[in-house]
């Protein structure tokens, strides 16, 4: 590990020290006023406020002279400010002249009387970085969220900073160790009391975490069922220590909205959509949405129903549809009724989903394979897990684990006029690379298994074409045109999918991320079965973007194919550039 | 029974003139060794042992009340207690004694001769027992008084000290008188001391001629001696015959010298003297005396002593007495840009009468200290001093000395003084160094020495005016001296009332930050490991507290702070008290004023902040800002430290509704969901308390971007939206979450909305992109 830190700071040095860089510019002067200048390798952008106090202010009686003293008082608090704290200043004749000398970096950084060990090597964020009174508030801050993300969440700290070599040193005050004792909220006005705790990923007497508190309030708010979230920490009086205050903001239950964009994969989008977030005393989440693209035109409702007369994490997912589907290979129209009792729960680290049920789906296929209609009375299972920190990081993912199994099962014995059987498994695996905090290197493990089985009387052929699988595309195999493998109609009855990222992050300035990847799947036509004599790869670089509207992903890749249908498909062999939005990996 | 007592009368008559006749005729019947052993034993009592191997005792009548005694004894030691043993091998003395004298004087001791003599002195603890009588030398000053001094020599003789560690010292002790004719007689003294003996060397000689019983005996005396420690003393006494002096009196001589590293002590004094008149022209000089002190002068003081009443009591007159103070330089005193006075030179006089009966008694006695008046170009500081002096030194109860002091120091043009440090390192900064007026400090009253604690009154005065602006401040207090166990403690009594202090902040416009305007504690200039070890010291080294006790007020006018930004003035009254070991308690006022920035109007009903004593301070405050369909009332109320902030309006509202319409200026529901979040976050951070006053005046008054708050680490800031197109940020940085999906609101109801999307049937996720019109309710 100790090489790979050492050449990652070299590179973090590079790009956030600016000694060097300075050492090889001109200097700049500037002139505030008459008698002062001030010379700098860098543009010192004074604001009015500051020019003001420096120079002084005509304008106003108190303040129209300013002594040189006062002046260099202030010159120096204001280049203290920008990092500049060895400044060198010469007064001759009412003329003072500064030259600003090198932004001062953080060198060192030491914590002392911190109860739990913190490792400052891997937070490298501020090394290098100007040492500002704006860093060491940064740094205070980390020191504090790191305390109340293991135990101590009313810690104080006190900050020293040497101006002469850059080292700093944190002393923690971190008062007692907190286990969650109770959580103190007005809760949602009109609901249950308790409803919100359905979200919580703690549990009470575990040791205070704040992300924990923090996970909780964004699911609470996904889930609509307040606008605003927050946990905070009953620091005083004493006597309240280990509780936990909750804020909530309820806003109004119901919204309505209607808009027009574009996703990456149907283009344009037209959405209308009504939700009440709040249904009945449960705070039971109902949406019913209709949406229009090229591709898909869909019309939905979704419940989920806590129908238990108490607070409870278990719900009645009732949803139905209707759609038409215009893809390349087939159309088809299709509605879909199902009602999935679930169960929600966490334990320790890990948050669990379950749920089963039955559901009825109709589809005409217009174009493409199969019968012409289908009625389908499935039996539904789905079991999804992850991690909080997969969770907690879900916007900008780094950390965490997610797997995700669901079944469904037809039959043509049960309302059913076709029989099969359709596995999708799903999961995802994110490690910081050397725990860098900020992470500097994410290494993400995606993989996907689906497979399809033409069951009791049925043959592959029929079955509807959107039950077969292709891949290629943004989603899988990067280097391929979207589902273009196979290039059939018919598709697979089985894919397999893995594909590896490594991400670059918090280096590049404007939020960029570069990253290198490799996707590899295999098809089969057979169920559950892959046809291992042929594989196809997608190795390829991209950028991430966080931009100020979200994330954008560019990525260019070139399709390869290995085996036995490398030739038959050698045409796929190609560059593939995709751009995405949304998409976190 | 009368026949008892007369014979019992007679009898005792009988044995009294037996008594006296035996004395009278035949004293060696009285005095003799074996009376002596009597005499031993009754001294033995007095805890005073003397013991010798042999010794012998002879009387002779000189006439019938005039007696010689000659001692000769072999090994004789007197020793009192364990503290000192004195042993002559041989001795030899001669004294006489006159029998008429009441009680019995010694007239004449010597000649003694003692030679292979060893005088121990060994220190002990000081263990006086408190009932335990002193010594009355009174009873020896009534027998020795007539005593002539014959010839006397202590020879061979070595003086031995043993200190309270058991470390042994010692020295060569000689001694001689002589007598070279009838009326002249020579004195030599020598003690050289070896190791670490408290005397180097001491040579003194002298030699007294008598002049009769009624005149002054001509004196020469030299004394010179030194000591391991490098103290060095010389003096030079004289006292002459002057036939032409009236009263027949003798003038007398003093040179001397007192030397001690850089300490130099110079005393010269010319007068004359007779039994009961002692006139002197004294100068003394002395350098290093004092730290700070370089150089003190008392320069042709008159001295005028007259004694009285049997040489019990003096009168003595200071009629003229020219004192001169030279300090040191205090450091980097040279680089100060005003040049403080180096010398104080003043006057002295004074009428003291002094009884040195059982102990030293002034009575009625007094004097006067001129300052004479320092003027230079800045400032003038004149003064005096009358003092007031009685009763015993040495007692148990000090002797009343009390002064009354008048002095000022005026600064008669302040504008001067900030002109002439205007280019200094101690220049007057701004606002105040537009200020013009005068200020001066008066310590006047009576001063009690005496006292256990001095009290020096004082009171201080600024008027200083100047292009709208104004300091008046009025200062009175009593600088107090506190004798206690181990030294003394300063204390400052002080009240300060601010009649009129009308100021201007700078123009802070809130379309730039806020810049810090001091100093970053947290930034220190040396090295952390140097800032460790410094603090640690200082927190060993518990020097004694200065302490004061401080009370501030306004008058009837408040302080008015003028704010060029917000275009008003805010008034503020104060009441605190200041001590150096309580918190500082009292309260803060802050008077309603209206406030209107960026096209926002806030009025600040009051702002009280409470300081206590205990506990924490408080804060009550109210401010109001008009809104076209209610009036929002934000109380910011609790601990000064956090605040808590309730906002109500009138008529009544939801909590939301009133921080949006305060934040946003329209109702919670019309907010986007990242303005919501700003709302909730800001509500979040006001129950904790972790918005500061700044922070809560720009939410008030100023358009908001956005709100960040961090309950963890109870971080909040504020995105402030500018006219300008810029942003200005308020409160602190910190690690945010980010959010999954980006919403902006564009206009009214119109959103940008980026997101992703998955579905459980499908792998993967999307993302989308709308452009979308969204409505709560």
């Amino acid at each position: 590990m100790l090489p790979l830190q050492i050449t990652l700071g070299a590179i973090v040095g590079l790009y956030a020290s600016p000694s060097h860089a300075q050492m090889l510019m001109e200097k700049i002067d500037l002139k505030p006023c008459k008698n002062i200048t001030i010379t700098s390798l860098q543009t010192i952008d004074l604001t009015k406020a500051e020019q003001d106090l420096i120079c002084g202010d005509p304008s106003n009686p108190g303040w129209k002279s300013i002594p040189d003293k006062q002046a260099i008082y202030f010159i120096k608090i204001f280049l203290g400010a920008r990092g500049y704290w060895q400044p060198v200043i010469e007064t001759n004749g009412g003329r003072i002249d500064i030259d600003t000398g090198v932004v001062l970096s953080m060198k060192s950084l030491e914590i002392v009387n911190s109860p739990i060990p913190i490792d400052v090597e891997s937070y490298w964020y501020p090394r290098g970085k100007p040492l500002t009174p704006d860093l060491l508030d940064t740094i205070e801050g980390w020191v504090k969220r790191t305390l109340s993300k293991n135990g101590y969440p009313c810690s104080a700290t006190t900050a020293v900073a040497s101006q002469a070599t850059g080292d700093v040193r944190i002393t923690v005050e971190a008062g007692k160790l907190w286990n969650v004792s109770s959580i103190k909220t007005e809760g949602v006005p009109g609901l249950l009391g308790g409803v919100e705790r359905r979200y919580d990923a703690f549990n009470i007497d575990d040791i205070y975490n704040s992300e924990k508190f923090e996970l909780t309030s964004q699911r609470i708010v996904a889930n609509d069922l307040a606008v605003n979230s927050s946990f905070s920490p009953m620091c005083t009086p004493e006597k309240d220590h280990n509780k936990v205050s909750h804020a909530l903001t309820a806003g109004p239950p119901r919204m309505l909205s209607f808009g027009f964009g574009f996703d990456t994969e149907e283009y344009f989008v037209a959405q209308v959509m009504w939700k009440n977030g709040r249904l009945f005393s449960t705070g039971s989440p109902l949406q019913t949405q209709a949406s229009v693209s090229y591709i898909t035109q869909k019309v939905g409702v979704s419940w989920n129903w806590y129908y238990l007369p108490f607070a409870s994490r278990h719900y009645l997912n009732l949803n139905s549809s209707a759609s038409r589907t215009n893809e390349r290979r087939y159309e088809e129209l299709a509605t879909k009724i199902a009602a999935l009792p679930s169960w929600e729960n966490d334990i320790a680290n890990v948050f669990y989903k379950f749920a089963v049920g039955p559901s009825f789906e109709t589809i005409e296929t217009k174009r493409g394979l199969g019968k012409d209609r289908f009625n389908l009375l499935f039996w539904e299972s789905h079991v999804q897990m992850h991690t909080h920190p997969f969770e907690y990081y879900q916007s900008s993912p780094r950390d965490g684990h997610a797997v995700s199994l669901s079944h469904r099962a037809a039959n043509v014995d049960f309302g059913s006029n076709v029989s099969t059987n359709m596995w999708n498994a799903q999961s995802t695996h994110l490690w910081n690379l050397a725990h860098f905090d900020p992470p500097i290197f994410i290494l993400g493990l995606r993989t996907a298994f689906a497979s399809t089985s033409a069951g009791k009387k049925t043959k592959p052929e029929d079955l509807p074409p959107s039950f077969r699988h292709h891949l290629g595309g943004v989603e899988n195999l990067r280097g391929f045109g979207r589902n273009s493998l196979p290039n059939t109609d018919e598709g697979a009855l089985t894919s397999a999918y893995a594909g590896t990222e490594l991400r670059l992050n918090n280096i590049l300035p404007y939020k960029l991320q570069p990253f290198v990847f490799a996707d590899t799947a295999m098809l089969g036509d057979e169920y559950l079965m892959v046809d291992r004599k042929t594989q196809y790869w997608s190795p390829g670089a991209g950028m991430r973007w966080e931009s100020p509207v979200g994330s954008m992903r560019f990525s260019l890749a070139h399709g390869l194919i290995d085996g036995e249908k490398k030739s038959e498909l050698k045409h796929q062999q190609r560059w593939q550039f995709y751009f995405s939005f949304g998409d976190q990996f | 029974m009368l026949k008892f007592l007369k014979w019992l009368s007679i009898i005792v008559v009988t044995l009294i003139v037996t008594l006296i006749c035996i004395l009278v005729f035949a004293p060696q019947l009285v005095i003799s060794e074996r009376t002596f052993v009597y005499a031993v034993k009754y001294l033995e009592d007095m805890d005073i042992k003397i013991t010798y191997d042999d010794l012998k005792i002879e009387v002779s009548s000189d006439d019938s009340f005039n007696k010689t005694l000659n001692l000769i004894a072999a090994n004789f030691c007197v020793a009192y207690k364990a503290e000192i043993n004195t042993c002559f091998g041989a001795l030899e003395a001669q004294a006489k004694i006159n029998l008429l004298g009441r009680p019995v004087v010694l007239t004449e001791v010597g000649p003694i001769i003692a030679q292979d003599g060893l005088i121990a002195i060994k220190q002990v603890e000081d263990k006086r027992i408190e009932d335990e009588e002193p010594f009355d030398w009174r009873t020896i000053k009534d027998f020795i008084r007539h005593t002539k001094i014959r010839p006397l020599v202590v020879d061979r003789t070595t003086v031995k000290m043993t200190d309270l560690a058991g470390k042994v010292s010692e020295a060569n002790f000689d001694l001689k008188t002589t007598q070279l004719d009838g009326s002249t007689v020579e004195l030599m003294t020598l003690i050289n001391g070896k190791g670490s003996f408290p005397i180097r060397r001491l040579a003194l000689t002298g030699k007294a001629v008598d002049r009769g019983a009624d005149l002054l005996p001509n004196v020469d005396i030299n004394f010179d001696a030194s000591t391991p420690s490098g103290l060095r003393a010389n003096a030079v006494f004289s006292l002459t015959a002057s036939d032409d002096a009236p009263d027949q009196r003798s003038t007398l001589k003093i040179v001397g010298n007192l030397l001690k590293d850089k300490t130099q002590l110079a005393i010269k004094a010319t007068g004359s003297a007779s039994f009961d008149a002692l006139l002197l022209d004294l100068t003394l000089n002395g350098q290093g005396l004092a730290e700070g002190l370089r150089k003190a002068t008392i320069d042709r003081c008159i001295i005028d002593t007259t004694a009285k009443n049997d040489y019990t009591t003096f009168a003595v007159q200071i009629p003229r007495c020219r004192i001169s103070l030279v300090r040191n330089l205090i450091e980097k005193e040279t680089e100060l840009p005003v040049e403080f006075p180096k010398t104080l030179e003043g006057k002295f006089t004074a009428n003291l009468n002094i009884d040195v009966g059982e102990e030293i008694k002034f009575t009625n006695s007094s004097g006067r200290f001129d300052l004479l008046p320092l003027i230079n170009d800045l400032y003038k500081m004149s003064g005096g001093l009358d003092f007031t002096l009685n009763g015993a030194l040495g007692s148990e109860k000090t002797p009343d000395l009390s002064l009354k002091i008048d002095s000022i120091i005026e600064l008669d043009r302040f504008e001067k003084l900030v002109k002439h440090l205007e280019n200094s390192n101690y220049s007057i900064p701004a606002p105040l160094n537009t200020l013009a007026g005068k200020a001066s400090c008066e310590v006047k009253g009576v001063v009690n020495l005496a006292a256990e604690t001095i009290s020096v009154p004082h009171a201080c005065s600024i008027n200083f005016r100047g292009d709208q602006q104004a300091l008046v401040v009025e200062e009175s207090g009593v600088f107090r001296v506190q004798f206690v166990e181990g030294g003394v403690a300063p204390d400052l009594q002080s009240n300060v009332v601010l009649r009129e202090i009308t100021m201007f902040l700078p123009d802070f416009r809130v379309t730039d930050p806020v810049p810090k305007m001091t100093t970053d504690k947290r930034f220190i200039d040396q090295e952390l490991e140097e800032y460790v070890e410094e603090k640690k010291e200082e927190l060993a080294s518990s020097k004694p507290p200065f302490s004061y006790a401080i009370t501030v007020r306004t008058a009837e006018k408040p302080i008015l702070i003028h704010t060029p930004s917000l275009k008003t003035v805010v008034p503020i009254k104060i009441d605190i008290a200041l001590a150096s070991d309580k918190r500082p308690i009292g309260a803060v006022n802050i008077s309603r004023f209206d406030v209107k920035i960026l096209n926002k109007s806030l009025i600040i009903d009051h702002v009280t902040v409470n300081l206590a004593n205990t506990g924490p301070n408080t804060i009550d405050a109210k401010a109001l800002i008009e809104r076209s369909e209610f009036d929002v009332i934000v109380n910011v109320y609790g601990n000064l430290e956090k605040p808590k902030v309730e906002i109500t309006s009138d008529p009544l509202r939801a909590d939301s509704d009133l921080m949006s319409s305060l934040m946003y200026g329209g109702s919670f529901n019309d907010l986007d969901s990242s303005q919501q979040k700003s709302v909730a976050e800001t509500r979040a951070a006001m129950t904790d308390g972790a918005i500061g006053l700044i922070s809560m005046f720009y939410l008030a008054t100023t358009p908001i971007e956005s709100v960040g708050y961090n309950p963890h680490t109870q971080q909040f800031r504020a995105e402030v939206k500018l006219g300008t197109g810029a942003s200005l940020q308020v409160g602190s940085n910190f690690e945010g979450q980010s959010e999954l999906g980006i919403r902006k609101r564009l206009r009214g109801n119109w959103f940008f909305e980026t997101y992703a999307i998955s579905e459980e049937e499908r792998s993967g996720t999307k993302g989308v992109a709308m452009l979308k019109w969204a409505n709560r309710y």
